[in-house]
């Protein structure tokens, strides 16, 4: 025991019963189901932390062709549950490799930048093309089945990978600022064609949505560059012409990208994707989880009404209290101190990742717990930001709290990675 | 610190960007700390009364599915409004409710014990509700409405029901509605299809399903934690579904469905495009029982009755062609070469192949003849002997390439593909080699082979027209039910254009027009309009002989292919002959 982190330890075990004690209070079998499931994954995760993580290094594209098959399979062997191909059924057990393929791709991503890192690794550059084609896979295999916010997940741990890889950080910061945009286009581009939208948002769409309405933000942004340009200019800084054409070129891409998704997109899964983005205005769908949700939380005050106590989870106002939202459950049965020791919690894990990551004896080593520690500050924000109302409603869990046993089983192996980090600090070779 | 030395420069541009994930640590945990404080410490005990004391209820409200028109406008699906009664007994203590009750029971006729049954299971729910009674009278709805102060808590709330007016008529082409099925939900749950919908379940209304169902609107309602509705926040109205407008022209489908007195099929294509003009198939049934639950003796009586009124016979019967086929048996002959137009056969009655005696429907024999009066003739050793000369390959060749044994593409299924036998398949499944028998069966279309009533519309369809194997379609095109805009057009879609010589096809239209005017279908004549027929009787080892009858009119320009199958009904001459007849008087007289 005296190897381990033990403050990780703690925490997590914190984090778990928390999360154990808000399923049981909403669904009494799932609780049990998922004080099982945490038990038996700590246990095992433990174990597994004693093996030495470079045992990754070495097997990590097995892993990676193990998880791609197990996602390929889906494809044959899965049937729909409620209209996606996301889970292996076993009788009574679900099973969703995703989960774990998050995992598997950080592994691949860490260990083709580690591998990369010996003398002159600055001037080779990153394998970007490779980390790429990596994330790419399955991210368009969990898109097809479709589990929309499986998929963006693996785009942030491609992003986060690059961040923590010596890639330069303008095109990195390009890449991103590319990805919002044409995101945002894109969806007030579908917007604009579904019911029951507000009139700006149909006006603001229909701008990005096709010839020749997308000449007006494509002029409307190159007058915008070129005038802070030539003010540029005249404030005596120099910049050069690549200063102007750069963004417009990324804007126009972006514009092109929402354009052509309107052709490629059939209608049917462009209504679902606007509402998951765009919630609010999706009055039959998901409006109506996010305004329970937020009067939920909000609903909790200061000490919360008592676990088992929540009057919006317990009668049935939250849907998926159980899994993606509960946050929100326990956000109304303990109130502001559950909310608030629950962001504590989370705050200390990444504190202890960051350590870790400093103490970590090789850079394979940083870049897992880089990467895992990404992973679950990606999930955190968009979890509990979906509850709170300022996130779109991605299908995310939160890691060690929500019900699911697939989930629970890849935060537990990420937290296994991050304690064979630590374990074998001072292990030589 | 990483062990390696000469890592030491990548560790310094790592540890940066170390720095910037933990800048975003701090900022995620920053924003989610201050939007949790501005919801639970500063909005919390407004929020905290919203919870207790108003709600939001989303109410969908169902759409109407699209019209089905025939080509001239007739309504032959629509809409009615339905009613039913919700009792809602929030805010109403127990001793009124049970009063309520008690008069919703002797009003709707509904069984009381159920009534207190499902009163006590939602009564502690927040906005617990019950649906008392579906599909209620318009008496009831009127008495309901106007004693309503002595009811508080129930509501009558209206949805549209699908109506067919013409109950059995063409039941088979328009199908029924009936509730989404597990099974169904899992393959569409991705169109956008939720459990409790109702959906097509034979006929256009599945195979237009995705235009004919409409968008379902929604109300959020905000509602007081005793249910009490306060005030509606916003309203998206059910659209109605697209429209479809048929092929079919109703008038010669009525004409057909009282000309077919018995169980059979009658099929009428337009022979150029493949329209189809009318399609019967008969035992049919009442779509409308569908409509709304249907009940446990209606069900098996639908479902179990031996002569299967369900199944749509003129796209899944499987028959044999019988007589009819002997135009294949000729074309194949002809085409080959095997035969020519002078070829003389002599029929004494019978005919031996192998150790086997194979006879002619006319004990007495047709004499010597060549293949034109052979064909007027039905005379079966006449094409013993012509299918024997051109052999059972070319035979099934020409059989394949006139579109039976393969899915006519109609645009409802699901249909059979039918069957032209071979060798090889005979050798695969009886381990037998194939016998000159087999092959004299083959040539007047008994034996193994087996086709479809469409089929042999559309084998009709290729003489008239020269050889072109056509696609029959039944939907002509989908239009936006409010502004007409046309959504989707179906197009004459010829599957492949069969090169036949000129003369073989003079011949056969020759043998077929003979037929009408002197042969076995003389009792399809028409005065004043050229009919080429042919006539089939189908032994059959169940019971009595199925009549076939396939023609097309007028023989010089052809306008109909048609195609009549009398099930158990004896020579086709006499039963099915007679019913083409009449169809084609009635509608060359009344509507052309």
């Amino acid at each position: 025991m005296k190897r381990y982190d033990k403050a990780l330890f703690w925490l997590v075990v914190a984090l778990g019963v928390l999360g154990f004690l808000t399923v049981l209070s909403v669904k009494p079998p799932y609780g049990w189901r998922q004080g099982a499931f945490f038990v038996c994954f700590l246990v095992l995760g433990v174990g597994l932390a004693r093996i030495d993580y470079h045992v990754l290094e070495r097997s990590a594209f097995l892993i990676y062709a193990g998880v791609v098959i197990l996602l390929c399979g889906l494809f044959f062997f899965a049937s729909p549950v409620r209209g996606s191909r996301s889970w292996y059924v076993l009788g009574n057990l679900y099973f969703q490799p995703v989960e774990i393929t998050k995992i598997a791709v950080i592994v691949v991503l860490a260990r083709l930048l580690s591998q990369n890192t010996k003398q002159g690794a600055l001037e080779r550059g990153v394998p970007v093309g490779l980390m790429v084609i990596v994330a790419g896979i399955p991210c368009v295999l969990t898109l097809l089945q479709p589990d929309i916010g499986s998929a963006m997940t693996f785009i942030l741990i491609l992003i986060g990978m690059l961040l923590a890889s010596w890639v330069d950080l303008r095109a990195l910061g390009t890449l991103v600022a590319f990805l919002i945009t044409s995101a945002v286009m894109t969806i007030f581009a579908i917007a604009q064609g579904q019911r029951g939208v507000p009139e700006w948002v149909a006006w603001l769409g229909r701008w990005f949505s096709g010839w020749p309405y997308i000449l007006g933000p494509a002029l409307v942004f190159a007058g915008l560059a070129g005038f802070v340009w030539i003010v540029a200019w005249r404030l005596g800084w120099h910049p050069k012409k690549r200063h102007f054409f750069w963004p417009v070129g990324v804007f126009s891409l972006a514009l092109l990208v929402s354009v052509s998704v309107q052709y490629v997109l059939p209608p049917h899964l462009e209504r679902r994707v606007f509402g998951f983005f765009l919630p609010e205005m999706d009055t039959l769908g998901s409006a109506y989880q996010i305004i329970q949700s937020k009067i939920a939380v909000g609903s909790g005050g200061f000490i919360g009404k008592g676990i088992f106590g929540g009057s919006q989870s317990q009668l049935g106002f939250l849907p998926m209290a159980h899994t993606d939202f509960v946050f929100s459950v326990l956000g109304e049965e303990l109130g502001f101190l559950g909310t608030a020791v629950v962001l504590a919690l989370w705050w200390f894990v990444f504190m202890r990742c960051l350590r870790i990551i400093h103490e970590s004896r090789d850079a394979f080593g940083s870049y897992l717990v880089f990467g895992i520690c990404w992973l679950f500050l990606a999930q955190v924000a968009m979890n509990i930001g979906m509850t709170l109302g300022i996130m779109p409603v991605v299908g995310l869990p939160l890691p060690f709290m929500s019900y699911g046993g697939s989930a629970m089983l890849g935060a537990m192996l990420g937290f296994a990675i991050i304690q064979s980090v630590y374990y074998h600090r001072y292990t030589y070779e | 610190m990483w062990e390696r030395e000469e890592q030491n420069l990548l560790w310094t541009v790592f540890e940066r960007r170390v720095g910037w994930l933990q800048l975003l640590i701090v900022i995620v945990i920053v924003v989610l700390a201050g939007r949790v404080i501005w919801l639970q410490l500063i909005r919390g005990k407004q929020l905290y009364r919203v919870a207790q004391e108003n709600s939001i209820q989303v109410i969908r409200q169902p759409s109407p599915r699209g019209i089905i028109f025939d080509s001239n406008g007739t309504k032959l699906a629509i809409n009615h409004p339905a009613f039913s009664v919700v009792f809602r007994p929030v805010d109403i203590d127990e001793e009124t409710s049970h009063l309520v009750l008690d008069k919703l029971s002797n009003v709707l006729g509904v069984h009381r014990k159920w009534l207190e049954e499902q009163y006590q299971r939602v009564k502690r729910e927040p906005f617990g509700s019950f649906l008392v009674a579906e599909n209620v009278s318009r008496g009831q709805v009127f008495y309901i409405s106007a004693h309503g102060f002595e009811m508080p808590g129930v509501e009558i709330e209206s949805s549209p029901l699908r109506r067919y007016p013409y109950h059995e008529m063409g039941a088979h082409v328009l199908g029924h509605l009936g509730q989404i099925t597990a099974d169904e939900l899992s393959r569409l749950g991705l169109r956008g299809y939720r459990a409790g919908d109702v959906i097509g379940k034979a006929g256009v209304e599945t195979a237009y399903d995705e235009y004919l169902r409409g968008r379902d609107g929604a109300r959020q309602i905000e509602v007081d934690s005793r249910g009490k509705r306060i005030r509606l926040i916003k309203e998206i109205e059910a659209e109605s579904g697209s429209d479809v407008l048929l092929t079919l022209d109703w008038r010669l489908q009525e004409i057909c469905e009282k000309a077919l007195y018995r169980h059979g099929v009658v099929c009428a294509l337009q022979p150029e495009t493949g329209e189809v003009l009318a399609l019967v198939s008969k035992p049919s049934f009442d779509p409308n029982l569908f409509a709304w639950r249907i009940s446990r003796k209606e069900w098996n009586q639908l479902f179990e009755d031996e002569s299967c009124p369900m199944l749509n016979r003129a796209v899944r019967g499987r028959y044999a062609p019988a007589s009819t086929f002997k135009v294949i048996t000729a074309l194949a002959g002809l085409e080959t070469g095997s035969i020519t137009p002078a070829t003389v056969y002599g029929c004494e009655g019978s005919f031996p192949v192998g150790n086997r005696v194979f006879r002619c429907w006319r004990e007495e024999g047709h004499g010597r003849l060549t293949v034109v009066p052979a064909i007027v003739d039905s005379c079966d050793v006449f094409f013993y002997q012509a299918g024997l000369a051109c052999g059972p390959e070319e035979i099934a060749k020409y059989a394949k390439e006139f579109g039976l044994g393969e899915r006519t593409r109609i645009d409802i299924g699901p249909e059979e593909e039918g069957f032209v036998p071979s060798k090889e398949w005979k050798r695969r499944n009886y381990g037998m080699s194939w016998f000159p028998g087999d092959t004299a069966n083959l040539s007047i279309g008994q034996g193994w082979i087996e086709v479809t009533p469409l089929q042999m519309a559309i084998v009709a369809s290729a003489i008239a027209n020269g050889g072109k194997i056509i696609t029959p379609y039944l939907v002509d095109r989908v239009v936006h039910h409010n502004n007409g805009e046309v959504i989707l057009e179906n197009t004459p879609k010829i599957k492949r254009t069969l090169s036949l010589k000129p003369e073989t096809l003079m011949l056969i239209r020759q043998g077929m027009e003979g037929v009408v005017e002197s042969g076995t279908g003389q009792a399809s004549k028409v005065r004043g309009l050229r009919v080429a027929g042919k006539t089939g009787t189908a032994e059959n080892p169940r019971g009595d002989d199925h009549g076939w009858f396939i023609c097309y009119a007028p023989a010089d320009a052809p306008e109909i292919a048609l195609v009549v199958l009398t099930e158990h009904g004896g020579m086709g001459g006499a039963s099915a002959a007679p019913i083409a007849g009449r169809i084609l008087r009635e509608y060359f007289s009344v509507i052309r």
